[in-house]
């Protein structure tokens, strides 16, 4: 207001005169209450986030619950779609395709007078056993339906996942097992099966035997991993029939 | 004299970062001068009470988002003269016409009785004198000069504060300057 071209409006006199009026103040209940309303908030805005309210921590809480029970339920659906067989074998169901493609092959190859068996079946399968005290002539006679076939008769057995039974039928399973047993029956009551204490009246029929129906039979006890006995075998066959060319054969004796 | 560090603008910018002794000394600073704007503004103390909360607890509440643009006394009656027009949109008077750009009832006032030597044989009855020719002005006018004489604002920062132009608050100014001396002649 000192600026010359303020002249004009402004007075000393009066300024003065004024100040002289200067009296009046606020009350000193109001400047309690206002001062203690300043200082009610002092802090910045951005520390003083208020407590989030029921509804807002319901909302924080609402997608990490759902993120959950998504996961859950996705995890849950596929044990029970893996359980019941609509998304690819589980183990378990691999185990029961592999029993049902084994007893359908089983089931063939018994039709076709061939006993089939499984790798997994074959080491301790008691298939073929000839006595070591039985003498060449008396050789056990080796069914000749059960000896050659073994490695590759069984036709392969296709799992295709769309055309397996998803899960085969406990009365399905129970049938595939006594096929099973019937055909291992069967192989033990054959001529190669029988042990060499188990009579005379056995060992007469190993005479019935050809050569080539020793040779299968020692073929098959190496296949077995019993190479003493085929060893043994192999012995008296040559003692028997010294005169047969073992070299058209070589493979099952090696 | 005031140093940069107990500035206005410093306290204010101290208080919206949270320091409470800022803003009483800023209060403490401009309580009166603020309280004397709105009670002759409005004439009743109880109103003035009103008015004068009402405008500190507008600045406590915008103070995050002050920044300095201005001087704070422009500021702080910025504040003040908007709860003021807003009082008088609110009364039955309505806004005073003297608040016109260009009020045309400023030259037909009527001009103050003249007053008797004999009674201003003292300084506080002449001081009392001009508060009565200042109530008895149109309510733009006084309020120029309470801007000027209270708060110390120059004709631009009054300007700022009404939000009128500065020839406006020359004009406001001349006039109410004109009739007080007018009013005061017998007292000099």
């Amino acid at each position: 207001m000192s600026d010359p071209r303020n002249a004009e409006f402004h007075d000393e006199n009066l300024s003065a005169l004024y100040r002289v009026t200067r009296d009046p103040e606020p009350p000193a209940w109001l400047d309690q209450r206002i001062l203690t309303a300043a200082n009610a908030a002092p802090q910045p805005v951005s520390t003083l986030a208020p407590p989030p309210s029921r509804r807002r921590r319901t909302r924080l809480w609402a997608v990490p619950a759902a993120l959950a029970a998504t996961v859950v339920l996705a995890v849950g659906i596929v044990r029970l779609a893996r359980e019941s067989g609509e998304w690819g074998p589980s183990p378990e169901n691999k185990t029961a395709l592999h029993s049902a493609a084994e007893s359908a092959a089983e089931a063939d190859a018994t039709a076709a007078g061939r006993a089939q068996f499984s790798d997994h079946d074959r080491p301790s399968s008691p298939a073929v056993e000839l006595r070591p005290t039985m003498p060449l002539g008396e050789a056990v006679r080796v069914a000749p339906q059960s000896l050659p076939a073994l490695p590759a008769a069984a036709p392969p057995v296709e799992l295709e996942q769309e055309s397996m039974p998803r899960r085969p039928a406990p009365a399905e399973r129970e049938r595939a097992r006594e096929e099973r047993e019937r055909a291992r029956d069967w192989l033990r009551a054959a001529p190669t099966g029988q042990r060499a204490d188990q009579g005379a009246a056995s060992q007469d029929r190993s005479d019935q035997y050809s050569p080539e129906e020793w040779l299968a039979a020692i073929a098959e006890l190496r296949h077995q991993g019993r190479t003493a006995e085929a060893d043994a075998k192999l012995a008296e066959f040559r003692r028997r029939y010294p005169n047969y060319p073992l070299e058209v054969a070589p493979s099952p004796l090696q | 004299m005031r140093t940069e560090d107990d500035a206005d603008e410093t306290l204010m910018l101290r208080y919206r970062d949270g320091n409470a002794d800022a803003f009483a000394a800023l209060y403490a600073r401009h309580k009166g001068a603020l309280y004397r704007y709105l009670l002759r503004q409005c004439g009743q103390p109880a109103l003035a009470e009103e008015l004068f909360q009402d405008v500190w607890l507008k600045l406590i509440a915008a103070r995050t988002g002050y920044t300095v643009q201005a001087r704070f006394t422009t500021y702080l009656y910025r504040l003040a003269h908007n709860r003021l027009i807003d009082h008088y949109r609110a009364s039955s008077r309505g806004l005073p016409l003297s608040y016109a750009e260009d009020c045309p009832e400023w030259a037909e006032v009527p001009a103050p009785a003249e007053v008797q030597p004999e009674a201003q044989d003292d300084r506080r009855r002449q001081a009392e004198r001009l508060l009565e020719l200042l109530a008895e002005l149109p309510e733009a006018q006084r309020e120029a000069v309470l801007l000027k004489e209270e708060a110390g604002l120059s004709l631009e920062e009054i300007a700022q504060a009404t939000g009128t132009g500065r020839e406006t608050v020359k004009s406001r100014l001349r006039y109410a300057m004109a009739r007080l001396r007018q009013g005061l002649r017998g007292a000099r």
